[in-house]
């Protein structure tokens, strides 16, 4: 099929291939200002202690390069900047010009501004050179690409041998008592907090309804097996709400 | 790190713990702005330490505005220090020690210097643990908290303290596992004595020898 024809989900809604890239500009734009305060609310505080954990299964060191993909508002960018110290880079890169805009601002805030870097990219095609980073990291952003194969091939190709992917994202409760919590919490109360804080509940009906559009732990395990990552593993937080996959490149 | 480390899956309670110590150490620092100048000069630094036990290691890194806290680290770190916690605990906080009892041996490997300062700031600052429970429990609840953990704290240090010097009296006096100074001084008496007198009378063997050896050749 060609992609004038595929289609794709953005949320529970079927789209055009081209389209669904677009839609969620749009989703990012609209909340970019307040992305930051929405996530502390509907998280209740819990994504930064995942981004956390998610820094400490980096394995960063002084001296190397590190790509934050989706990285919007530079939470995990300006921990890698401190971590990788002088003689380290970061690259806090991200599809959406109105959270790069916000990551920047925030990484000068911090003091990060002398080993890092802001890009517009597209996460399906790269534009860094083969073997280039010692990480790569993705937070809550895999699950708004179109094309996550190559995607995921494309993070392997700019890794450096050795170098490590960390996805921090989505995922499936193990517990269907949780499951079902969960899904009443996050369609019932996120749209309206959508509503109340950035005039916007449509958004955040599309981030519950594209989580559980988003590949199982085991089906993104595959995912990356395919795309040639090695010990490829993940570890589940919050009873499997969110997961966190890590693979080599050896 | 091992691989068996690194495949160990990050705990979500301890990350918690780990973030509200990080939070209560930023947070003195914000209303400390001297002793924070003083810290960010060590900006980059990495320091290590870890409890034999339980085994757990904490890395923290200063920047340049507080520290962060880790669990886990690749990189190398600038000073390391492990010991058991009570050991640990009279080294940093500067509890009264007592060889023996509290203040035993810690290992401490790396840069001296920068822990000895990183510890002098540690025992200037005054963590505000009514500022950080506040948006939990309000204001009045989070100011009888402050006060409790201030006096818990003092009368853990008093505690620590009087156990040194109890125990300290209890092994070196009573239960005579430990000798005292004093016990160590006469018996290095008593060896210099014993040794002198085994000097002498190897001298007088040696010379009743000679005597002997003599009158046998007469």
């Amino acid at each position: 099929m060609s992609d004038d024809n595929k289609v794709t989900h953005f949320g529970y809604q079927q789209v055009p291939w081209q389209e669904k890239q677009q839609k969620v500009a749009g989703v990012f734009r609209s909340v970019a200002g307040k992305y930051d305060v929405m996530n502390d609310l509907i998280s209740m505080g819990s994504h930064r202690i995942l981004k956390r954990m998610t820094i400490e299964l980096a394995g960063i060191r002084p001296g190397h390069r590190v790509l934050d993909l989706a990285g919007g508002t530079g939470d995990l960018a300006i921990k890698f900047s401190r971590l990788v110290g002088e003689t380290g880079h970061v690259v806090l890169a991200d599809i959406n010009d109105a959270m790069l805009e916000v990551g920047r601002d925030r990484l000068i805030d911090a003091g990060c501004s002398h080993n890092t870097q802001v890009a517009q990219v597209n996460g399906e095609c790269l534009p860094f050179e083969d073997n280039s980073f010692h990480c790569v990291t993705i937070a809550f952003g895999l699950r708004n690409i179109t094309d996550k194969d190559a995607a995921l091939r494309s993070m392997l190709r700019v890794l450096k041998p050795g170098g490590r992917l960390l996805v921090l994202e989505f995922s499936t409760p193990v517990n269907k008592q949780l499951a079902k919590a969960y899904d009443a919490y996050s369609f019932a109360v996120w749209p309206r907090l959508g509503k109340l804080i950035v005039n916007d509940a449509q958004s955040y009906q599309y981030l519950a309804e594209s989580i559980r559009m988003h590949p199982d732990q085991d089906t993104l395990k595959g995912m990356m097996d395919d795309a040639g990552f090695a010990r490829t593993e993940y570890f589940n937080m919050l009873g499997g709400i969110v997961a966190l996959h890590r693979g080599f490149k050896f | 790190m091992s691989l068996k480390d690194q495949s160990r899956s990050p705990g979500l309670l301890s990350t918690t713990a780990l973030a509200t110590v990080e939070r209560a150490i930023n947070t003195a620092l914000r209303s400390d702005p001297a002793t924070a100048d003083r810290l960010a000069v060590h900006a980059g630094r990495l320091v290590a330490i870890e409890t034999t036990l339980p085994p757990v290691a904490i890395y923290a890194l200063v920047v340049e505005d507080g520290v962060e806290l880790y669990h886990r680290s690749d990189a190398t770190p600038d000073v390391a220090v492990k010991g058991n916690p009570v050991d640990l605990a009279a080294l940093l906080l500067d509890w009264k020690s007592r060889p023996g009892v509290i203040g035993g041996p810690v290992d401490i490997t790396g840069n001296r210097e920068l822990l000895q300062e990183l510890q002098t700031l540690a025992r200037e600052l005054h963590i505000d643990w009514g500022a950080i429970l506040e948006p939990i429990t309000g204001s009045e609840l989070a100011q009888q908290l402050d006060v409790g953990a201030r006096r818990l704290f003092h009368w853990a240090r008093q505690t620590a303290g009087r156990l040194a010097d109890q125990l300290g009296d209890y092994v070196g006096n009573e239960s005579g596992l430990i000798p005292s100074r004093r016990d160590v001084y006469e018996f290095g008496q008593d060896v210099d004595e014993l040794r002198m007198d085994v000097d002498r009378l190897a001298a007088r063997v040696q010379r009743l020898q000679a005597r002997r050896n003599g009158s046998t050749t007469d």
